[in-house]
């Protein structure tokens, strides 16, 4: 079950990221002895190329590509069952998400980039409304995928079609959306923060 | 009875407007004032952390200073703004992020199914209850995001939460105990990962139906979504001749209530829980006319 991690070569910068990490959240990787509770207790574990407590031994070592790399923060449902049973309080949930951030902030590509783009157009209308709008959502996210050459499977978007209609038929599609007075204000400090 | 403050949030703005009916309705019978936050804003959910953890601070930020404005504690009813509200309370209170707001931080924020599930709130909840829904087994769900992290939530249960099964015994049914209360369903990559999302929610519904749940009970708009929407392609997939009625807990006080008010919400789930209900009625009419005839 257990496969075997690869490890690269370390520059300076890799070896002191477990402390700059530690200095950013307050993450202690160091305490971690690969117990393996976050990864039992993970419901999407199966889902992952790179384990919880693997992706904690990994920063230990240093090994920042790897984890930027990697599907699993995006698969990560933050779901807090990790950090919740883990025995030394090692908040890996919230490790998973500040690897998400910098894969961003670091200007790499997603590797899950349909999560990444969803959460992206999840902002984007924010951004517009001030709040979120299934709708709107769902078809901004679905024009993305199309445009980007994504081509689905016609059973899917039969299946979608389908799905689309009967909730239509129970006003649970709601077409005009729902602008908060605030949204203004919203910008602005989105803005300041440089978004 | 004093009044707070209501935060509902996007989803029961917009796709959920059943939860949201269902909750004025069951707060408006139990007396109680939801007084909605004045232009309250979208509170990131999982998107904003993800990408950018100070868009985390900044939106529910706000949205904490008006509520502050306001005076009284704040209400919320889904589980994912909860968290989001009481995660940046908590970063703001321990001045581990830039408070724009001076705030004082001097009121709570409360999940609302567990204030609903409060002694008193239980002893009114047992004198408005009108059809008991004796015979009804079901199994409460709570998800993911409510009960943990308890350093944030304040829930010392989070291993076996009770809340709604209180709430569901106070109105004369049965919650059954069973093992994934608290296990995550996938929702925030049920539409981009919709293989994840399709796992999840099938391993859910099997356990709940192997328990012998009639139906599953949950607090959270996303949940309800995932395990209601998802069940006509798992059906196709694995060829299940049964399906499982997705509840709120709102819901569940209101048809205990008698509240004619809440059925067009009911109507708009995609499994119809409305058979299941009218099975009910029918025993429990002839449980009562049994007894009267002694
Ligand atoms: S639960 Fe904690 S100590 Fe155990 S492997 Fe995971 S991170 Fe390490
Ligand atoms: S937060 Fe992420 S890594 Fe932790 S248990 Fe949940 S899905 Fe797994």
């Amino acid at each position: 079950m257990e496969q075997q991690v690869q490890l690269l070569p370390l520059s300076a910068g890799d070896q002191l990221w477990a402390h700059a990490i530690a200095m950013e959240t307050g993450i202690q990787v160091a305490s971690c002895y690969q117990c393996l509770r976050c990864t039992n207790s993970c419901p999407v574990s199966t889902f992952m190329d790179i384990k919880p407590h693997q992706a904690v031994r990994l920063v230990q070592f240093g090994q920042r590509e790897k984890l930027l790399e990697s599907s699993a923060v995006w698969v990560c449902l933050s779901c807090e069952m990790c950090s919740t049973y883990c025995p030394n309080e090692i908040d890996v949930a919230g490790l998973m998400n500040h690897l998400k951030n910098s894969v961003i902030s670091s200007g790499r590509k997603p590797a899950e980039k349909e999560i990444a783009l969803f959460h992206e157009i999840f902002l984007d209308v924010l951004h517009k409304y001030g709040r979120i709008n299934d709708l709107q959502l769902m078809q901004r996210y679905k024009w993305r995928l199309l445009t980007a050459g994504n081509l689905p499977p016609l059973d899917e978007v039969r299946k979608d079609v389908k799905l689309g209609m009967s909730l239509f038929r129970r006003k649970r599609l709601r077409l005009l959306p729902e602008r908060s007075r605030a949204v203004k204000e919203i910008r602005a400090l989105l803005h300041h923060y440089g978004r | 009875m004093r009044d707070l403050t209501f935060y509902p949030g996007c989803a029961l703005q917009s796709m959920t407007w059943d939860y949201r009916e269902s909750i004025s309705h069951v707060v408006g019978a139990l007396g109680l004032r939801l007084l909605e936050l004045p232009d309250w804003t979208c509170c990131g959910a999982t998107a904003a952390h993800s990408l950018d953890e100070r868009m985390a601070i900044l939106l529910p930020g706000r949205n904490l200073a008006v509520a502050e404005a306001e005076g009284r504690d704040l209400a919320v009813a889904c589980p994912m703004c909860f968290k989001r509200l009481s995660l940046c309370r908590e970063m703001l209170r321990q001045k581990r992020a830039d408070d724009l707001w001076s705030l004082h931080l001097d009121f709570s924020v409360v999940d609302l199914a567990r204030y609903l599930s409060s002694k008193p709130m239980l002893q009114k909840i047992q004198q408005r209850l009108r059809f008991p829904l004796t015979g009804m087994k079901v199994v409460c769900y709570y998800g993911c995001q409510v009960v943990r992290p308890p350093k944030i939530t304040g829930y010392s249960d989070y291993e076996n939460p009770m809340h709604l099964d209180h709430l569901v015994q106070a109105v004369g049914a049965t919650p059954l105990d069973w093992s994934f209360k608290g296990t995550c369903c996938g929702a925030s990559s049920g539409i981009a990962r919709k293989d994840i999302g399709l796992t999840l929610v099938a391993k859910l519904l099997t356990w709940a139906r192997a328990t012998g749940a009639d139906a599953m009970v949950v607090c959270c708009p996303l949940c309800q979504n995932n395990l209601d929407l998802l069940q006509p392609e798992l059906r196709e997939r694995h060829g299940w001749h049964w399906q499982l009625p997705i509840f709120y807990y709102t819901e569940i006080l209101g048809v205990a209530f008698g509240l004619q008010a809440i059925v067009p919400g009911l109507k708009s789930h995609l499994v119809d829980p409305q058979p299941l209900i009218a099975r009910l009625r029918q025993i429990s009419t002839e449980d009562r006319e049994m007894i009267a005839s002694g």
